[in-house]
């Protein structure tokens, strides 16, 4: 049985830029002390043993694990038992990339994968997207032999939503809606490539409370790059994201770009990410809900 | 006596040459043919505005379809040597020379995890060190020692089923029944 009483698994992916601050550890227990089920993080230096004591409250015993896979840059919780993971990641090049599938009684199988892709440091917007379009392959290839398309991929992927990693038919072809996942299947040029829905696209810039003139109820992104210098530069950029295949579309609950746990904030007070106490990159939390899935 | 002009070339042993793709596929071939299809050697093709990437993974059918990355092959369009190899079981030298990252971005590898093969002889000889390197043996039993475990857990559970009527214990995670 899941840890909770409600049919719902709640994620946490946060690139940690290999922070490992009182305050960055107190902001992953706290969340999962509210029940978070499955934590993927990115640039982790915390070791996993202090890791899974941080998970399950100072204890060694808990319920939070470290799920074994066969990459290691990306680092993999969960609190569900791990006979229910089967690895089908791919040792192919550094780790970027991992592909856990999860076995849900009633439900079937959901594959989550995970990623950390090149960063902008070393390669430009092109070079970044032909290591995306590789991972595309792979989550296609793996789905084949998988049997399904009940998939999500969550990570940091150092590209926007609207870079050509992530629309472009042969890269991961993810849209701005939910009726264009469904709809833009039917169109000759698209009918051979699975498309994922890319809800983050909803979340760039200024979002205002409804009501309020100046509250904002999130940031304008999930990294802020500060480069002064660069006329081109758009300062907020959404390289964190969640994509989800149509047919688990609709289990999403609830997405958000957290700026606090507990009474920790995560952002300056104008607004960034707090890069030198926690992390450049602010979290993703999102949940989904199985029970509108049929078995199979 | 005639001046015989002297041959500069190097030897080309043989005008059979094959690019690393059709070795590639060759290779894949054998291995399903040599494990009775247990495993399945499966290369898949990407090609991008310069470069191709061939890359060789080994299913498992009788495990879930379990795949593992053997290694990854890429080159120039249209011009198969030289070509890159990725194997990260098997290549951890820091001694290949620097590269332009969009050969490294098709790969997605860091410069110590790939060789460069100048010839088609070269790639062969590469081939044969990472298919044959221990890293690959044991990623290729642990698949078969899986699908062997899951057939004796079969017989096991065809047993007690017939004994009992039981079968084996689910590994599946329970969802609470819907509001």
């Amino acid at each position: 049985m899941l840890p909770h009483d409600k049919p719902k698994l709640s994620f946490l992916f946060w690139n940690l830029r290999g922070g490992d601050s009182d305050t960055l550890q107190r902001c992953i227990g706290r969340l999962a002390q509210i029940g978070t089920n499955v934590f993927i993080f990115a640039e982790c230096q915390i070791p996993r043993e202090t890791m899974v004591r941080v998970l399950n409250g100072g204890s060694t015993s808990g319920l939070h694990r470290a799920v074994p896979c066969i990459n290691n840059r990306l680092h993999f919780y969960s609190n569900l038992p791990l006979i229910s993971w089967f690895d089908r990641s791919l040792s192919d090049g550094d780790g970027r990339f991992i592909a856990q599938e999860l076995t849900v009684e009633g439900i079937g199988n959901i594959l989550i994968f995970a990623a950390h892709f090149r960063s902008a440091t070393n390669l430009n917007e092109n070079a970044r997207a032909i290591f995306v379009r590789g991972a595309a392959r792979d989550i296609v290839k793996i789905e084949r032999d998988a049997g399904h398309e009940r998939s999500l991929l969550v990570g940091d992927l150092n590209l926007n939503p609207f870079d050509s990693g992530l629309t472009d038919t042969d890269a991961l072809h993810a849209v701005m809606t939910k009726e264009l996942a469904v709809s833009a299947r039917t169109h000759s040029i698209r009918k051979e490539f699975s498309l994922f829905y890319n809800p983050m696209w909803a979340y760039f810039g200024d979002h205002r409370l409804a009501g309020t003139a100046e509250k904002l109820s999130r940031p304008g992104g999930t990294y802020f790059y500060p480069n002064t210098g660069d006329p081109a530069n758009t300062f907020w950029k959404v390289y964190d994201q969640l994509l989800l295949r149509p047919s688990i579309m609709n289990c999403l609950r609830n997405l958000e770009i957290l700026t606090s746990v507990g009474a920790d904030s995560l952002v300056t007070p104008s607004g960034r990410p707090r890069s030198d106490k926690i992390s450049d990159h602010l979290p993703l939390f999102f949940e989904l809900d199985f029970r509108g899935l049929s078995n199979g | 006596m005639a001046n015989q002009e002297p041959d500069l070339w190097a030897n080309l042993a043989t005008l059979k040459v094959r690019s690393p793709k059709a070795i590639l596929l060759q290779q894949a071939a054998i291995l399903t043919n040599k494990t009775g299809g247990l495993l399945t050697g499966d290369v898949d093709a990407q090609t991008d505005d310069s470069f191709e990437t061939y890359r060789l993974d080994v299913v498992a059918r009788e495990n879930r379809n379990l795949r593992r990355r053997i290694l990854a092959a890429r080159y120039k369009k249209a011009s198969p040597y030289p070509c890159l190899i990725s194997a990260v079981v098997v290549f951890t030298s820091d001694k290949s020379p620097d590269l332009n990252p969009q050969w490294r971005a098709g790969l997605g590898i860091e410069p110590k995890d790939w060789q460069f093969a100048a010839t088609e002889e070269k790639f062969i000889e590469y081939l044969r060190l990472v298919l044959a390197h221990q890293g690959t043996l044991g990623a290729l039993q642990s698949m078969l020692a899986v699908i062997n475990e899951e057939e004796l857990l079969e017989k096991k559970a065809e047993h007690a089923s017939a004994n009992a009527g039981d079968g084996i214990a689910s590994s599946k995670v329970e969802l609470p029944p819907k509001e």
